[in-house]
C-alpha cells in the first residue's frame, strides 16, 4: 500500500492543532518601555500554537505613558503560518483601530480592543502568533512605557 | 461488617462532583444565526458537569438584526443536579426578559446582571445548556448571536 489512509479518529486528533484543553483560559500580561523615540512595532506577546480566541472586551487591556502627543497606536497581529500551512497576513488593526495613544490610559484599558465584530478574535496558528502595537503619524518616545493583558482561551 | 462506612477523605470526594480544578477558570464561546423569523430557544453553549460558578462581570452576550419589539432572557435549560435531583429550566438567571435592541452591538455586551452576588452556581450531574429565550415577537431571519460565558471550577 503506498497511498496513506486515515481513521476517522486520525483525522479528528490532526483536524486541530490544540495546545490545551478546550475552554481553558489564559491571561497574560505584557510591559516595556520604548528606550528611543520612533514608530515603529511594539511585539507585546507571543500567543501559543493551535486555535484560540481572545477576549478583548472587559477582559483584556492596554495602556501606555510618556508617548509622543501626537502618535497614534493600533493593536493586532503579526503574519503568522496558519495551521493548514496558509501564510497570514499581518493585520496590524485587528484588536484596536489606530488612535491616539493619549486614549491609551489605565481608564481606558479594558474598552481600547473594540475591532472585533463578534466578540472573539480567533486564530490557529502553526507556530503561534506574535500581538504587535503599531506607532505611527508620530514617534513614541523615550522611554515611553507600556504594558497591557491578554485573555484567551482554547478551541473556543 | 455489613454496615459501609466512608472515611472524611472519600466523602469530600464524592461529594462535589468535579470537572476541574478549584479556581480553574474557563471561556467557552459561542457565536450562530437565527435561520428562521420565530421566537423561542437559542442553546448557547453547554458547560460540563460538575460544580462551577458562571461569572456573569466577565461573560458577555449581544445579538444583531433581531425584531425590534422581540424580548430576550438569558438563562439555564432544565439540568439534572449532582445529588440526582432535577432542577427546573431558569430562562431569566443570568438576565432578566428585555428588548433585543437593548443589547444589539458590541457595545452592549455586558447585560448579564440577573445574579445577586455577582457569579451564578450550578452543580450538575450531566452538564448544563445555557440558553437564550426570545417571547413577545420574533427573533429574524438571520439574526445574529455572540457572547461568552466565563466559569471557574468549585467557585
Amino acid at each position: 500500500m503506498t497511498t496513506t489512509y486515515s481513521s476517522n479518529q486520525y483525522a479528528n486528533q490532526i483536524a486541530v492543532l490544540k495546545d490545551a484543553e478546550p475552554t481553558k483560559a489564559y491571561t497574560r500580561f505584557f510591559n516595556g518601555v520604548t528606550a528611543t523615540a520612533d514608530t515603529g512595532t511594539l511585539n507585546l506577546l507571543v500567543l501559543p500554537p493551535g486555535k484560540i480566541r481572545i477576549y478583548p472586551y472587559g477582559l483584556s487591556g492596554f495602556l501606555c505613558a510618556n508617548m509622543a502627543e501626537a502618535a497614534n497606536i493600533s493593536i493586532g497581529l503579526s503574519a503568522y503560518t496558519a495551521a493548514n500551512g496558509v501564510a497570514v497576513a499581518a493585520a496590524v488593526d485587528a484588536l484596536m483601530a489606530a488612535a491616539l495613544v493619549n486614549t491609551a490610559v489605565l481608564a481606558n484599558a479594558p474598552t481600547l480592543m473594540a475591532n472585533v465584530a463578534n466578540g472573539g478574535l480567533l486564530v490557529e496558528s502553526m507556530s503561534g502568533v506574535t500581538v504587535t502595537a503599531t506607532v505611527t503619524d508620530a514617534d513614541t518616545a523615550a522611554n515611553g512605557t507600556y504594558s497591557g493583558w491578554l485573555t484567551y482561551s482554547v478551541l473556543s | 461488617m455489613t454496615t459501609t462506612y466512608a472515611s472524611n477523605q472519600y466523602t469530600n470526594q464524592t461529594s462535589v462532583l468535579r470537572d476541574g480544578e478549584p479556581g480553574e477558570t474557563r471561556i467557552a464561546f459561542f457565536e450562530g444565526v437565527t435561520a428562521t423569523a420565530d421566537t423561542g430557544t437559542l442553546n448557547l453553549i453547554k458547560l460540563p458537569p460538575g460544580k462551577l460558578r458562571i461569572l456573569i462581570k466577565e461573560s458577555g452576550f449581544f445579538c444583531s438584526n433581531m425584531a425590534a419589539t422581540a424580548n430576550i432572557s438569558l438563562g439555564t435549560s432544565a439540568y439534572t443536579a449532582s445529588n440526582g435531583a432535577a432542577v427546573s429550566a431558569a430562562t431569566a438567571a443570568l438576565k432578566a426578559v428585555g428588548l433585543v435592541n437593548a443589547v444589539t452591538g458590541i457595545a452592549n455586551y455586558q447585560c448579564l446582571a440577573n445574579v445577586a452576588n455577582g457569579a451564578l452556581l450550578l452543580d450538575s450531574a450531566n452538564g448544563v445548556t445555557i440558553t437564550g429565550t426570545v417571547s413577545t415577537a420574533n427573533t429574524a431571519v438571520n439574526g445574529t448571536f455572540s457572547g461568552w460565558i466565563t466559569y471557574s471550577y468549585l467557585g
